[in-house]
């Protein structure tokens, strides 16, 4: 959870990319810093990013094909747009392929930062319920097939007496499987237990 | 030339008026339309006929325009504008008879005569409404607001509409084809489809008043009516209204350009050009400007929304004539009946349409082929009677005044010796203007046995010294009040004076003094003085020498007076063509100074976080300020850059490094080729000898070529640009080649006119100003297309020898 979430500032110009990078790393962000839109895609590991910084007019691979490229890859990533003040059907077009939010140039460097701890901040969130999901669906992948059977009577609201009845186990097996199972899936209430099982789409 | 027979022909018709008046008349009526231009004004300068659409009668027209039509007059010397109000059919047929010089239309009246007549925009007006100053206007659609069951252009089936008239262009058709567009023919659908005329007022009342269910008028009548306080807006719901950015009035159509100024196609280039840069130079706060509810006038704008209309509606230029299927269904009997009649009298005409037709296309493509040749020849007669016209006179009456000098044998021994060689004088081509001056002034000291001369030019009452001869003390540029000098007498005199002389003031004291005043057209510009103490002078025959000199000079002021009017127009078509230029580009303009301004922004804000912080000024923050610093500077640098470019005049020639106003060019353009994604690549080859220019000239000539390059290269694949320069004989050869689809041969030889264009957009002058510029630096411009492919436009510039 506290490994860091990078910022990938992708701008053909030097100047703005060095400068970002110096305003970034002030407010102790971890930048990554891309000359042109391949080079970007190479190294993007979307586990890792935070969110991503791309000038939309670039040579070569333009800015709304390097959004493209990522849809494909993972669209949960936010991306924030670079546009200058005649750019606005660019923008709109950046925004229906998913961008998280434009900025035109130039702008004040607290509304960037602002925007940019905007974007980290639903980042994490989204990432940490994913993790979650994971964490289920591997605690889910432990359970024993016995276990699996009581869990899907449970989630249907069935009582101990009629889960015993209907796998002609004694209620007291029922119980023990009943208690591993929620361990197993680190839940401690039934609440919670119906709540992981539903976020993680899981069928029993 | 042309002018010049008309004349003649306006005089013998006065002449003659008297006696045969019908005669008179037709002799007037035979020159009128020779030549558009041409017609003698009584003041002597040519007459222009600028035609303008009186759409609410003359009177109207003239008090909106006529100060407009004055300032041309003033702003074009030698002209006088006049200023023809007419209907829409009466322009139409003035136009096709060559009646009009200028055409000021609306819009829709232009698309008309452009197609049927050949007249091309030169400038687009810029209407002021209240504080909005706007290029485009359209048409709004409304109804009542409130009870009217009117929502939508559909509700409008079966109700009834009112407009201006059918061929209104915002008062009606403008509607009309938003109209068609949701199903609705309003010569079909519409219960009741009432045209009213102007004002448009009318239209307005009307619907409010619940006579008609809906009605338009042009954008920004319904605003500009409901700020007189005549209506309230709230009392009006517009139909199918639309948003366009930047426009602040309520629309139902899509925007169109506003009026075109139009040239006709028989108007002279030069004029053409003229008229287009004193439109455009017109400042928007002028009366003359506000006279006409306007904000001035800019380049001129894309029509081709306008075509689109016309095409849409088949109307106007793109008008389908009646179908043979439908005449055939109609009239079956008598068709059969009479195509046996029609039979026999086709094979008849057949051979004598097609001879027709043959010769119509044989004299149509001689007389265009005579009025191109007509056109050079003018062109190169009148170029050669300006240059030699003077000199000719000069000549003339040198040969004369030797003929009659024969006569006198004393006389003529003197008077031929220096009448010889004042001539050889005025022959010789290696001498300038001014040492030519200088010894004329000496062959007439040593003919006359004088001591001194002084050639002194005559403004605000005070006496410059412009050339002397002798011991007079005086320098050229030494100024005197006229008054209480020997000129004074000769100036009021307005002729020739010879005689003694009490004093001659600061020229020095002298007993004898012979002055004569040098005329330029009617005006006194100069005076012309000889002093001495035993003067030979006094003969009636001496004196016409001397008259002869004065005349000389003052044919010598002309031209160099024209000349400099020359100068000063190209120079002011040349900062305009520069302004358009940077107007075009603004907005790629304005993204090149973002990035120094977003690393700006960046560098500083970051240095003040960590500085918050207490982390410390390290050598970090240090250098990200250097950094910034070095963003401004260069932010500062392109505004500098670009304030000099569009600076009115020009710095002084002087040596021009190419390379570096190249490498300036490409910076000008890098942005617009980044927008565009082109690449510009320049490539310079070893040394180049500098070139005599100034370095705005030589980067307005690369801009331009630059910015036709990469439109040209944007249409193709791997899109690029590559300036090449080399230095070649002694000259330097500029190459600006594209990677676009090259030029068509029909463009080729067209390219350098003025107003020749094939972008929508724009004025036709960029490469006719490059070349005017290269041509008055002594050089040379070709356009080719590569042996691979894309145009080559080839600069040539002679270098500048060390010795200038």
């Amino acid at each position: 959870m506290n490994e860091p979430l990078w910022v990938h500032v992708v701008d053909d110009e030097a100047a703005v990319r060095d400068s970002l990078r110096w305003l970034l790393e002030s407010v102790g962000l971890h930048v990554r810093t891309h000359a042109e839109g391949e080079a970007f895609l190479a190294a993007y590991r979307p586990g890792e990013t935070g969110c991503v910084l791309l000038d939309i007019r670039m040579p070569g691979l333009s800015g709304i094909e390097v959004l493209e490229r990522m849809q494909q890859m993972d669209g949960e990533v936010p991306v924030i747009v670079f546009t200058g003040h005649a750019d606005v059907p660019l923008a709109v077009r950046a925004m229906r392929l998913g961008a998280f939010d434009f900025i035109e140039k130039p702008y004040s460097d607290s509304l960037l930062l602002e925007r940019v701890q905007r974007a980290l901040g639903q980042r994490r969130r989204r990432r940490e319920r994913e993790l979650a999901v994971q964490k289920t669906r591997e605690a889910f992948e432990r359970l024993s097939p016995r276990e699996r059977q009581v869990l899907a009577h449970v989630l249907e609201g069935h009582s101990n007496k009629r889960i015993a009845e209907a796998l002609c186990l004694s209620v007291k097996t029922i119980e023990v499987h009943r208690a591993s199972l929620m361990q197993k899936m680190d839940a401690r209430s039934l609440a919670e237990l119906v709540r992981r099982v539903v976020e993680a789409g899981l069928q029993p | 030339m042309t002018s010049c027979m008309e004349a003649v022909a306006v005089r013998t018709g006065n002449r003659v008026l008297g006696l045969l008046p019908g005669l008179a008349a037709l002799l007037v009526a035979l020159a009128a339309p020779c030549d558009a231009r041409g017609t003698a004004a009584p003041n002597g300068a040519d007459l222009v006929r600028v035609g303008v659409l009186a759409y609410r009668g003359s009177a109207q027209a003239r008090s909106r325009w006529a100060a407009t039509v004055d300032y041309l007059s003033h702003a074009v010397p030698g002209y006088r504008f006049e200023l023809k109000p007419y209907s829409l059919d009466g322009l139409e047929q003035a136009v096709a008879r060559d009646e009009v010089d200028f055409v000021l239309t609306n819009p829709g009246h232009y698309v008309v005569l452009e197609a049927g007549y050949g007249v091309t925009r030169i400038a687009t007006l810029r209407n002021r409404v209240g504080e909005h100053v706007l290029t485009r206007f359209g048409a709004v659609i409304f109804t009542r607001a409130g009870a009217s069951p009117v929502h939508s252009l559909a509700d409008l089936a079966g109700r009834s509409f009112m407009a201006v008239s059918p061929r209104a262009f915002g008062g009606f058709q403008m509607a009309w084809l938003e109209l068609k567009r949701h199903g609705i023919d309003p010569f079909e659908d519409l219960g009741d489809l009432r045209f009213v005329g102007f004002p448009q007022d009318a239209i307005v009342r009307a619907v409010l008043a619940g006579e008609v269910d809906a009605g338009t008028v042009r954008t920004d009548t319904l605003e500009r009516m409901a700020q007189e306080g005549a209506i309230d807006l709230d009392a009006i719901r517009v139909l199918n209204r639309r948003f366009e950015p930047d426009f602040p009035f309520f629309l139902s159509t899509e925007l169109y350009p506003e009026w075109p100024f139009s040239r006709s196609r028989n108007t002279s280039q030069d004029l053409a050009q003229r008229v287009a840069v004193a439109l455009l130079t017109l400042d928007p706060e002028a009366p003359e400007a506000r006279a006409a509810g306007t904000a001035g006038w800019t380049i001129p704008l894309d029509y081709t929304p306008v075509h689109a209309l016309y095409r849409a509606l088949d109307i106007g230029p793109y008008a389908n004539p009646v179908t043979l299927a439908d005449v055939v269904e109609q009239y079956t009997p008598w068709l059969l009946a009479w195509s046996l009649v029609l039979l026999a009298l086709a094979a008849a005409t057949a051979w004598t349409l097609r001879m027709n037709r043959r010769l119509a296309v044989e004299v149509t493509e001689r007389k265009r082929a005579q009025q191109v040749l007509a056109r050079h020849r003018d062109l190169l007669e009148q170029r050669v009677v300006e240059r030699t016209a003077d000199l000719e006179r000069v000549n003339r009456q040198l040969a004369q005044d030797v003929a009659a000098r024969e006569r006198a044998e004393q006389a003529l021994r003197r008077s031929d010796a220096v009448l010889k060689r004042l001539h050889r004088i005025i022959g010789d081509p290696t001498l300038d203007p001014a040492a030519r001056t200088q010894r004329m002034l000496e062959a007439v000291c040593a003919y006359g046995e004088l001591q001194a001369g002084v050639l002194a030019r005559v403004e605000d009452g005070d006496y410059v010294v412009c050339a002397r001869v002798g011991p007079v003390p005086a320098q050229p540029g030494t100024r005197w009040a006229v008054a209480g000098l020997p000129a004074e007498d000769v100036l009021r005199a307005g002729d020739l004076l010879a005689g003694p002389v009490d004093h001659a003031g600061p020229l020095g004291a002298w007993r004898f003094r012979i002055g004569i005043p040098v005329y330029v057209g009617d005006r006194v510009r100069c005076v012309l003085e000889f002093f001495g103490d035993a003067p030979a002078l006094g003969g009636a025959m001496d004196q016409d020498v001397l008259r002869l000199v004065a005349q000389w000079i003052g044919a010598e002021l002309a031209r160099s007076e024209a000349d400099e009017q020359l100068r000063r127009h190209q120079e002011e078509l040349a900062h305009v063509g520069r302004l358009s230029a940077v107007g075009e580009m603004a907005t790629s303009l304005a993204h090149e100074l973002n990035q120094p301004l977003t690393a700006v922004v960046n560098y500083v804000g970051g240095s003040l976080r960590r500085l918050r912080a207490g982390s410390g000024a390290d050598a970090g923050v240090v250098e990200a300020m250097e950094r910034a610093m070095g963003e401004a500077t260069r932010a500062g640098r392109i505004i500098r850059h670009l304030r000099d470019f569009v600076r009115k005049a020009p710095d002084e020639e002087d040596r021009v490094d190419v390379a570096r106003a190249a490498a300036a060019a490409v910076e000008l353009v890098a942005y617009e080729a980044r927008r565009k994604g082109v690449r510009v690549a320049l490539e310079v080859d070893g040394a180049l000898p500098a070139v005599c220019a100034s370095q705005i000239q030589i980067e307005q000539v690369l801009v331009n070529l630059l910015r036709n390059a990469i439109d040209a290269a944007q249409e193709g694949e791997g899109a690029r640009v590559d300036v090449s320069a080399r230095a070649a004989d002694g000259r330097v050869v500029v190459a600006v080649r594209d990677s676009g689809p090259g030029l068509p041969a029909e463009v080729v030889g067209r390219l350098f006119e003025p107003f020749f264009t094939t972008k929508p957009q724009g004025m036709g002058m960029g490469l006719n100003i490059t070349r005017t510029i290269v041509e008055g630096l002594g050089g040379r411009i070709e356009a080719t297309n590569a042996p691979g492919g894309g145009a080559v436009f080839t600069v040539m510039l002679p270098g500048r020898t060390d010795d200038e």
